[in-house]
Formats: structure tokens, sequence, C-alpha cells
């Protein structure tokens, strides 16, 4: 196919964009069981912080290849005739730069067109309120519900039911662990992951990755809450339990943290508060994870260091091309 | 698995005609756990002692039934399992599942209200633990704090 300069600029952008997220995203596949293991022996923020680069890892570098390496040696280095030929592959790839986007967009509007009627719809039956100075909104149901809610503004919602259910000790260890989710934004981390593209149109892979992700981020609000303390790990334990028995399970949204969401990791989650959990030693499958995470990220960085020189990353974009 | 067998009743034949009774099973496991094997290595390994001819035949019907493969070696037969413990789980489980699922349309809707009830029960059961463990945590603090 014969194209004209702009339409091969667009068209090279757009293949680079989908060759290194292809790439990326499959060494991140590969590395992902390890560093789901390695990033349990971390403090859980620090583990949060390890995945969700992971998880950017490949549309970070995918979109710095295209936006400032193959978009400026591109326009540098190639001459600027009336029609060139595009290779088939190149045009190929192009249009799967783009498929990869057709489920995670309509997914995230219409996560988001839900988040903001959930909210709108609980806030107007609810009142504003506070308890022990952290600012809540009050809402009269019969279930209990706690949870943070919305994604630039987030909202701790708190249902008069689940106030009666609580002692105010774990009231406020309660409010403590939602306050830590609404102070690190997990709602729009939610929407990140929501939003990344597919690795190839309609396939996704790294679910294991965000789901340790929330996981963490799950165990993290704990620590915050228990702050170290063994008594309030106990209390704090004794709320997740007592809210699990009793949360109302039909009305959620994907875009609002609740206090306990998975019950698959309630119990995990109540042994690291009581201080069961085990940390077993380094094996040599963490040490050897540990180096191939560190070399899939140093590879990216030379190759982008490569790749700065644009004439190199022209004459492979020649390659590419023809 | 009494409460199924009294919802379902004829459904369960399909069940049935998969399941192994105790002594097959046995067999089975010394099969799974000891690979290829004659008829006296078996009666070697059952817990309690039974004729060679109990387990000749047992073997005999597992065989019939796909379960086990065999080749004669000298005068006796070794038999060996022809789907790993994994396999039969699985194949029993899908087989089972099916056998409901395309049974009149409130079978396998009943056959979900059941699953949903174990699931139900399985989680009050957990929670229950957890509740255990924390009062004991609790316990073991106050102890300490008193101490």
């Amino acid at each position: 196919m014969t194209a004209s300069y702009e339409v091969r600029l667009l068209i090279q952008c757009l293949s680079v964009f989908f060759l290194v997220h292809l790439l990326l995203s499959l060494g991140v596949n590969a590395v992902s069981p390890l560093a789901v293991s390695l990033s349990e022996r971390l403090r859980p923020i620090y583990g949060v912080r390890l995945l969700l680069f992971l998880r950017l890892l490949p549309i970070l570098a995918a979109s710095y290849a295209a936006a400032a390496i193959a978009l400026p040696s591109y326009l540098r280095l190639e001459q600027e005739s009336d029609a060139e030929r595009i290779g088939f592959s190149v045009l190929c790839s192009a249009v799967l730069a783009i498929a990869i986007w057709a489920r995670p967009l309509p997914r995230t509007i219409k996560a988001l067109r839900h988040s903001s009627q959930f909210v709108e719809a609980l806030l107007s039956l609810g009142r504003p309120s506070s308890i022990a100075r952290n600012p809540v909104w009050i809402l009269p149901e019969p279930a209990p519900r706690v949870a943070v809610a919305g994604v630039l503004r987030p909202r701790v919602l708190l249902s008069e039911s689940a106030i009666d259910m609580f002692s105010p000790e774990e009231l406020n260890l309660v409010l403590l662990h939602e306050k830590a989710h609404q102070r690190s934004r997990d709602n729009l981390m939610r929407l990140l992951l929501l939003i990344l593209p597919d690795v190839l149109p309609f396939v996704r892979l790294n679910r294991a990755l965000e789901a340790q992700c929330k996981r963490l981020v799950e165990w993290a609000a704990d620590d915050f809450a228990a702050a170290g303390d063994r008594q309030n790990s106990i209390s704090l334990a004794r709320a997740l339990v007592c809210f699990a028995r009793h949360q109302n399970r039909a009305a959620c949204c994907i875009l609002a943290t609740s206090l306990v969401e998975d019950d698959s990791d309630l119990a995990r989650r109540v042994d690291r508060l009581l201080g069961s959990v085990e940390t077993s030693p380094p094996t040599v499958r963490t040490y050897m994870g540990s180096t191939m995470l560190l070399a899939l990220v140093a590879s990216t960085f030379a190759a982008a260091i490569h790749f700065a020189d644009l004439s190199r990353a022209h004459r492979l974009l020649e390659i590419l091309s023809h | 698995m009494p409460f199924l067998a009294a919802k379902f009743g004829k459904q369960l034949e399909t069940y049935y005609q998969i399941a192994l009774g105790p002594l097959e099973s046995q067999v089975m496991e010394i099969l799974w756990m000891r690979g290829r094997s004659n008829v006296r290595d078996v009666v070697d390994g059952l817990q309690r002692p039974l004729a060679y001819t109990t387990v000749m035949t047992t073997l005999d019907r597992l065989f019939k039934k796909g379960m086990l493969s065999r080749e004669k070696s000298d005068r006796a037969f070794f038999y060996a399992p022809s789907l790993s413990r994994e396999q039969w789980e699985q194949t029993r489980a899908g087989r089972w599942l099916s056998g409901f699922l395309s049974g009149p349309k409130t079978s396998g809707e009943l056959l979900i209200s059941c699953l949903v009830d174990a699931v139900e029960k399985h989680d009050e059961t957990l929670l229950d633990e957890l509740e255990r463990q924390i009062q004991l945590k609790r316990r073991e603090l106050e102890a300490k704090g008193n101490a």
C-alpha cells in the first residue's frame, strides 16, 4: 500500500507502539508469578508500587518509544517524498494498536458512568457527618456498608447499621482503614488498571498482577489502621469478620473499595492481623525472580537509551516498514 | 451426598454409573500410588485381608469399566490406571454436573441452589473459624497483659 508522508508517520508510530507494548506485556506476563511472590515479601505499600510499575511498564515504554523515538526520528530523518509503500506487517500492527483499546475504553466509560450513578444515588440517600474527626457520609441502609466511592473525590460511605454493628474502637479502626484507601487514591488506581489496553485485541494478560495489586492495597490499608499495635490488629480482624458476615454483597461498584471485597482473601488478612503468617526466608526462586525483574526493567531502559540515537531508531523503522 | 439424592432422585443415575464402590476405590488408590501392579501387589497393599480372587475380580471389573489398562507378562496380568486421579475426579465431576444440567430445567436450578447453599455454609464455617482464632488471640493478649 502506498501512503502519504503524514499517514506513513502515523502508521509507523502506531506500529512501534503496538510492538513495544506487545513485547513488554509478554515479558511482564512471564515474570508476573515471580513478581507476585516477591511482592508478598515486601511491605504491602512497596509491593503495590512494584506491581503497579510492572503493570504500567508496557504502556509507558510503548508510549515513549512511539512519541519520543519513532516520531522525532521519522520527522528528522525521513525524506519527505510524495508517496511510499508501507509493509503489510506494519499496517497490521498499526491496526492492532488501535484494536487493543476496543475493550478497555468502553469498559472504562461504562465503569465511570456506573460509578458516578452509584455515588449520586448513595449521596442522595445519605447525609454528611463526622466520626472521630473523619468526614463520612452516613447512609440509612439496613445492611452494613463501609466503602470508599468516587474516583476524583473519594468519600467514605458508612451505613447506620454498620455504625451499630461495630464497637467504637472497631469503628475507629474501620474508618482509619477507609481513610488509607482515600489517601492513597485506590479508586484512581482501579480506574488506571481498567483503562490499560489489552495485549492483543480481547486478550488480557496480567490478571494475576492486578488481583495481587488489589489484595496488597487492602493489606496496606489494614497495616495503616492497625499501626503495628496488637490490640488494634485484633479489633480490626474482628471487625472484618463481623462485616463479612453481614455485608450487602449485591450492591457494589467496580470503582469503589469495600471493607471486605474479596472473601477469598479474608482468611489471609485476618491471619496477617493476628500475626499468624509465617514469613519464610527468601528462596532461590525469589532471587531468580528479582534478577529477572531487574533484567526486564534494565533491558527496557537500555533499549530506550540505545534508540535515543535517532539514526539507529530510524534504521530499525526502515527495516520494519519494508 | 444424601441431601442431593433426596432432591434429585433419578438424576443421580449418571453419577452412579461412573461411581466406584468402596473396594474399587481402594484398589484405584493403590494403583494411583504404586503405578503398574499385579494382583498380588494390590492384595498386599490393601489394609484388610481379602481373597486373591476377590481382588482379581475387582481389577477385572475396573478394567471393563475402562479405569485400568492391562498387559500380560509371563502368566500374570499387570494393571495400570488409564486416568490419573486428577483426570478421574475431573471427568466424574464433569459428567455428574452435565447429567443434572441436561435434565429438566428445575434440576439444574435446584443443583445451583444446592451449590450456593453449600458455598454459603462453607463461608459461615470459615467465618466461625476466624472468629475463634480472634477470640484465642485476644485471650492470649489479655493473659500476657495480666502477667
